[in-house]
């Protein structure tokens, strides 16, 4: 097992709804809000932390190769490899070869971990692009919203326990990176990623994601520089239609 | 032994400070991965027996060496100072290196005056996604907070290495350095942290002072048994529990044992020989590890003891005083 190549994937994440990643609540500011997004603690620009991509993109493939029965609410692991469908075992190879798996007690899994190598994704933090840090500066409007929520008595059919969230407003763009090693021994992994990339799209980040929060697209997708976003276009998930 | 230096730009925040024996140990990883277990083997030859393949340093602020760890006395006074505030500045400009070190207290800059001298700490709010229900939760899966390192805007780092081109070449050290860099050093490396970039990397050689009598370490060292002149060597030591990284992670046991060292900024003066010059050598310090003794998951485990050093002269002061 050799590594043969590092393959950066670059691209523009653009906001289709408020975007909240909480960075929680450390802090209490006069005039702050009650969830405030998590900033860049030197420029205070809200970005998208490589953790919130990774963790939520795992779980959507995790979901879609159909293993969450099998992990019972963990990540999925080397200890659940032996547990699975031979059909589906692959796959979960695949999956653990690009996100890698926790350290679990003991040398029960050595060959397993031989065999499917280090973790093979990067992800990186998403800065805010530059040009839109100019068009909103030059706009005087700021990089972040305050979007006010309330609970709606049931009987009385009025709003109670009001509260306020911070979001990244819609149409914000982020540089998006992630780096891909490749072994010698590795077949094609980038369907997974394309997959992942994909239901991130479908079903968006952070938190609050059913209240509407946290939609993104792509508008600009390379592989070392060659354009990919007609592959990500390309991706449907309609089997159960 | 050659000496280069890389010039890196951090893009990103830091799980784990860029020291040098950390960044030997992931240097060493990604030499497995590019280039294959058989010729990290052949690297890592002697290792233990003073031939390194290659001695890293600490990432320093660009242009900056660190003040040794010397005693305040042996130091000029200056009058009027505040003690304190001269006690915070650890940060020396490396043109002015070949001034005897009593001098240097004039000229070293306080972290807050260099950019990226000090990475700022600040904490991150994480948690585990409930693969179940897709929300947090209680135990594995609550909120919890992890530190980062945070460096300023425009900071540049250097990283000097001593490099045996008889089997390493430069290309291939710095592009090992760019693998680092592209995945991420240290923690959590591949969820963004640790990302930096090599600017460039070129030969160098230390600017060279009047006379020397010691060495200042640009890495952590273990300088145990070597000889040293102990009434005119200073240093703070600390201890390393290291931890397996990449696939070792995995395997058994992850922790290695711990090790002591002296941090970066040791003085170490060589016991005084009759008609002894100053050595021409690149690093001091001892390879440590090998047959098993720092790790019981991978026994052919190795640590950095050695350190890439800068002579420097030092003043004629009993260590008692």
């Amino acid at each position: 097992m050799k590594l043969i190549a590092i393959q950066k994937l670059t691209g523009t994440l653009q906001l289709v709804s408020g975007l909240h990643i909480g960075s929680g609540n450390t802090e209490m500011h006069i005039g702050g809000t009650d969830n405030p997004v998590i900033k860049h603690p030197l420029t205070q620009h809200p970005y998208i932390p490589g953790s919130s991509l990774k963790g939520k993109i795992r779980s959507l493939l995790e979901w879609e190769l159909g293993v969450v029965g099998i992990t019972d609410r963990d990540p999925l692991g080397f200890k659940h490899i032996g547990k699975m469908e031979p059909a589906q075992r692959e796959t979960a190879k695949d999956l653990l070869r690009l996100f890698g798996g926790a350290p679990e007690g003991g040398n029960h899994y050595s060959d397993l971990v031989k065999e499917i190598g280090p973790t093979r994704l990067a992800f990186w933090d998403c800065a805010l692009e530059p040009g839109w840090i100019e068009e909103m500066n030059g706009r005087n409007l700021l990089l972040t919203e305050n979007k006010s929520e309330n609970m709606i008595d049931r009987i009385r059919g009025v709003a109670e326990h009001p509260r306020n969230t911070e979001r990244v407003p819609a149409g914000a763009r982020f540089e998006f990176s992630l780096t891909l090693r490749r072994h010698d021994t590795d077949g094609d992994l980038l369907a997974a990623v394309w997959k992942g990339l994909k239901l991130l799209e479908l079903t968006g980040l952070g938190g609050s994601g059913s209240r509407g929060y946290g939609k993104l697209k792509f508008t600009r997708l390379e592989l070392d520089g060659e354009d990919r976003l007609p592959q990500l276009r390309e991706i449907r998930f309609n089997a159960a239609a | 032994m050659n000496l280069y230096r890389l010039t890196l730009r951090p893009l990103s925040a830091f799980g784990s400070e860029p020291l040098g024996d950390m960044l030997f140990g992931q240097l060493c990883w990604a030499a497995r991965n590019r280039y294959s277990e058989e010729r990290l083997g052949e690297l890592l030859t002697g290792y233990t027996a003073n031939r390194p393949f290659a001695v890293i340093s600490d990432a320093l602020p660009a242009g900056h060496l660190p003040r040794p760890a010397l005693p305040g006395h042996w130091f000029e006074t200056i009058d009027n100072e505040d003690r304190k505030a001269a006690k915070k500045r650890v940060w020396m400009p490396l043109e002015l290196a070949t001034a005897p070190v009593a001098e240097w207290v004039r000229h070293c800059k306080a972290p807050g005056d260099i950019a990226g001298a000090i990475p700022r700490e600040h904490s991150q709010p994480h948690n585990t996604i409930h693969r179940q229900t897709g929300t947090t939760g209680e135990g594995q899966f609550a909120p919890y907070a992890m530190s980062q390192l945070w460096y300023g805007l425009d900071s540049v780092l250097e990283v000097y290495a001593g490099l045996d081109e008889s089997r390493l070449s430069a290309g291939e050290l710095e592009a090992l350095f760019g693998d680092m860099g592209t995945f991420g050093f240290g923690r959590d490396a591949s969820i963004g942290l640790g990302k930096f970039q090599v600017l460039r990397i070129e030969p160098f050689a230390w600017p060279e002072p009047a006379s020397t009598d010691a060495w200042l370490t640009l890495a952590p060292c273990a300088p145990q048994g070597l000889g040293f002149d102990a009434s005119r060597s200073f240093y703070r030591i600390f201890t390393r529990f290291g931890r397996h990284g990449d696939i070792g992670v995995h395997q058994g046991h992850p922790f290695k044992t711990p090790v002591l060292l002296a941090q970066t900024g040791a003085v170490f003066a060589p016991i005084p020989r009759a008609g002894a010059e100053s050595t021409g050598g690149a690093f001091i310090g001892q390879g440590l590890g090998g047959g098993n003794t720092l790790s019981r998951a991978i026994p052919g485990t190795v640590h950095q003891g050695y350190a890439p050093v800068i002579g420097i002269q030092l003043p004629q002061r009993e260590a008692a005083a």
